[in-house]
């Protein structure tokens, strides 16, 4: 029988390889089919129960499900802990050192499976490869029922292991023969859709950190804080080929204050974090909109309050972002979705960051910034034009000596003038201050400049808001489902399946999340009967806006367990909904 | 030709207290610049909040005024986005030793190239008088009116410790070796460059004569570390110049 879609969930503990084994297989079959993939992981070195989650399809794909079609658990820990993840006949693939491990009463939990036992360790012993490679005889396995030649999956390991030293590379190449050799009758059962692809499989840290290239970014910095970490890594090799400055700050106060030292004297600088490093930044954001310096900040979300959960996925920032740094100044809010749209936010931040001389905010999270989706590649090389705003390339003094640098304008953006210039001397100032920069107290001065810093929020609305994508449009649809950031994965594959039965609904996805022009929503949104909101949190926060907009939600999908959305339960949720909703 | 230091005279009058150390250091920055040769538009000075922070009017440059313990960062952005101009950072002991303290230690540890110059009067000018991390053990303050009960941070010590290239101190009530002392920092080239500059507070903590005492000259560097933190050591003989440079 064959299978549209078919999805592969390999577990092991952290150390085993899991996650570059996964991306291996992924890479590899992206040559056949369409791919997603996800990463799992404690927040731990050795141990525990990784995960890679890898979808394959002959159609499009945006996420996961969270049944699969084969499970292989590296231990028994690792077995019980995602068994849940496997539908019911599905494929267990388990080596015999694990089976063997097991209890009767364990065993027999495995009753309702397809296992598949095999002397995968053993083999591999006797043929003297490393146990750095051990996973790598699984995936052999796989691959030859995936249409992968062996010679293919060779020359793949080559290429993606090409820094590795050459006898690991040798071992991983025997690693894959005898896993082609111990397969005789694993059947999978999905045809290829092509035979070659120029698509890449990127996660959204990687596209961030080409968007920033590709924006002219000069500068990144950073404290370790995962699921942000990625960023300081891709970036950290990239330096060199981009000639770009990477450097790892002392705290996150320091990234912050360095970066708006550095975009106050042009060049453009990237910060990274995460909600908890991002809470430390607040002072700084709150100066970057007093001083108007322009400023741009990765917030890649995990469930919080505090540490939270490090390792998971979740969409609770954006009530912080939304009011972080104390006082009243604009400020502009995105949410990439996918690496594509990271790719280009990323370029977009920066021109609106230097246009309106604030601080944006990129929504990323862990599910964005780990899992791996298929881009094309022109969607990874598309430049936006360089936008760098209001400069005073020719300034000019005046009497009192200085430039006035926060002169009241019509749009209340002030030039910068360039810096250096004998005629461009100019006060920055984190004290309230009048055209010049000096400090005042109480009284006009301050009313003239905070005005003219809020004004830039009207001019933003005006000339940059961008109304969220309709990615489906139904005529006549009564209701409408809403969503943002990373779950439009889950939730566009979701309703695109609702819609062979039910074309009751319209899908809304908002990529720009403030400042929002609540007149432009109130009008797009008055013709449903019904709203319906997905959000990867707890009190869903997208709803506030919403409701300054008049738009009741009538029904939310929240989901704040640290796992993103999953294309097959959410169908079932938005099913049950909807089709009671179209009787 | 010299730069004028006129070309450094901000329209803005001070509203430092009169005796404040503020208007001899804003004074010998001045002349130093000029005396260097730096023109105002090819220098940029960060600021910290505090008495200090109020003088980013008082002189004509490129200014930032900052946060409370951060003038640091944003001076090393912009050095790093500018390595043509010549960027000081300038806090007051209060934001430099404890609200960015870390920003202190981290960037003399790694021998950042700016300078960063404390204007250390020992006392929480702005907020109205209490304890520093700089105020000596027994002092009276609105927050310990008893006397403070500790002893006072090293800041000289403290960053001798790390790997910055050249660390000095010098004191408000010798301007001329004040000066000197600034221009030696500022055409420092390896580095970070940090002068503790121990200054008057006229209201909350007067302290000319007692600095008037004990201070003496160091002609030249120590030539090892240890000499130079045995000398940083000493309260009641207070070591005044280049303690070390590299």
């Amino acid at each position: 029988m064959t299978k549209k879609d078919f999805q592969i969930f390999i577990t092991g503990p952290a150390g085993s390889g899991v996650k570059s084994a996964g991306k291996f297989l992924q890479k590899l079959l992206n040559t056949y089919y369409h791919t997603f993939g996800s990463v799992g992981y404690y927040s731990l070195i050795k141990g525990g129960r990784n995960y890679f989650c890898l979808r394959i399809s002959q159609t499009p794909i945006y996420s996961n499900t969270y049944k699969s079609d084969l499970l292989v658990a590296l231990n028994k820990d690792c077995l019980f802990g995602y068994l849940d993840r496997l539908k019911p006949k599905g494929i267990l693939i388990l080596d015999n050192t694990v089976y063997s491990s097991l209890t009767d009463t364990e065993k027999e939990k495995l009753k309702q499976y397809k296992l598949m036992t095999q002397e995968f360790i053993e083999k591999a012993k006797e043929k003297q490869i490393l146990p750095i490679s051990y996973l790598l005889v699984i995936i052999g396995f796989l691959s030859k029922s995936l249409s992968v030649s062996l010679k293919k999956a060779q020359s793949t390991v080559k290429k993606n292991y090409s820094k590795a030293p050459s006898h690991i590379i040798e071992s991983n190449k025997k690693a894959l023969q005898l896993g082609f050799e111990l397969n005789k009758d694993l059947k999978i059962g999905v045809e290829p859709i092509r035979r070659s692809t120029t698509n890449k499989v990127i996660d959204c840290a990687y596209a961030s950190s080409l968007g920033f290239i590709k924006a002219e970014g000069k500068i990144f910095t950073a404290y370790p804080m995962t699921p942000s970490t990625p960023i300081l890594h891709y970036l950290a090799k990239m330096k060199k080929k981009y000639k770009i400055i990477v450097r790892q700050a002392s705290t996150e106060i320091e990234a912050v204050g360095f970066a708006i030292g550095a975009n106050w004297a042009f060049a453009r600088t990237l910060v990274a974090t995460s909600g908890g490093g991002l809470d430390l930044m607040g002072e700084f954001i709150s100066m970057a909109g007093m001083a108007e310096i322009p400023l741009v900040i990765i917030n890649a979300q995990r469930p919080g309050p505090s540490t939270g959960l490090p390792t998971w996925t979740d969409q609770g920032d954006l009530d912080l972002v939304k009011a972080i740094g104390h006082g009243e100044f604009p400020r502009i809010v995105l949410a990439p979705y996918d690496a594509k749209s990271s790719y280009i936010m990323i370029q977009q931040a920066f021109n609106l960051a230097e246009k309106y001389q604030t601080v944006v905010f990129v929504l990323l999270d862990k599910h964005l910034t780990t899992s791996l989706f298929e881009t094309k590649k022109q969607d990874i090389t598309r430049k936006i034009p360089i936008e760098r705003g209001k400069i005073d390339k020719n300034p000019k003094l005046d009497k009192n000596g200085f430039y006035p640098r926060y002169r009241v304008t019509e749009d209340g953006v002030s030039p910068r003038p360039i810096l250096g210039h004998p005629q461009s001397i100019h006060i920055t100032n984190s004290d309230e201050h009048d055209i010049y920069g000096f400090s005042v107290e109480a009284g006009n001065e301050r009313v003239v400049q905070h005005s003219k810093r809020l004004l830039k929020e009207k001019t933003i609305l005006k000339k940059e808001y961008t109304p969220p994508l309709k990615l489906i449009a139904n005529k006549g649809a009564d209701i409408a489902v809403v969503s943002w950031g990373s779950t439009m994965g889950a939730v566009y594959e979701a309703l695109t399946k609702l819609g062979t039965k039910t074309q009751n609904f319209t899908y809304y996805h908002f990529t720009w999340l403030y400042p929002l022009n609540y007149v432009d929503l109130t009008r797009k949104f008055s013709r449903y009967k019904k709203v319906i909101l997905i959000e990867n949190n707890a009190s869903s926060q997208l709803r506030k806006e919403l409701e300054r907009a008049n738009i009741k939600v009538t029904k939310t999908i929240l989901k704040f367990d640290g796992e993103p959305f999953f294309v097959d339960t959410l169908y079932n949720q938005l099913a049950k909904i909807i089709r009671k909703t179209d009787k | 030709m010299k730069v004028n230091p006129q070309e450094y005279k901000s329209p803005i009058v001070p509203t430092w207290c009169p005796g404040c150390g503020n208007y001899i250091i804003n004074s010998m920055l001045m002349q130093a610049l000029s005396e260097l040769n730096y023109h105002p538009h090819e220098v940029v000075l960060v600021y910290d909040i505090g008495c200090n922070g109020n003088g980013a009017d008082k002189i004509r440059a490129n200014v930032v005024k900052s946060l409370h313990g951060r003038p640091i960062p944003v001076a090393l952005g912009i050095k790093y986005a500018r390595e043509d101009l010549k960027v000081i950072a300038i806090g007051g002991d209060g934001g430099l030793f404890w609200e960015g303290v870390a920003h202190l230690i981290a960037t003399a540890q790694r021998n950042e190239p700016i300078v960063v110059l404390a204007w250390d009067n020992e006392i929480y000018g702005l907020t109205t008088g209490q304890s520093a991390p700089t105020t000596k053990k027994g002092y009276k303050t609105p927050t310990y009116p008893e006397g403070t009960p500790y002893e006072p941070l090293n800041p000289i010590a403290l960053v001798l410790s790390t790997n910055a290239g050249f660390v000095a101190r010098t004191y408000t009530g010798d301007p001329l070796h004040l000066k000197e002392t600034l221009k030696e920092a500022i055409s420092y080239e390896k580095g970070f460059a940090f002068v503790d500059i121990l200054q008057n507070c006229a209201t909350y903590n007067p302290t000319v004569s007692y600095y008037r005492e004990r201070v003496y000259r160091v002609k030249k560097p120590f030539k090892t570390k240890e000499e130079a933190i045995k000398a940083s050591l000493s309260f009641e003989k207070i070591a005044i110049g280049v303690l070390w440079k590299e």
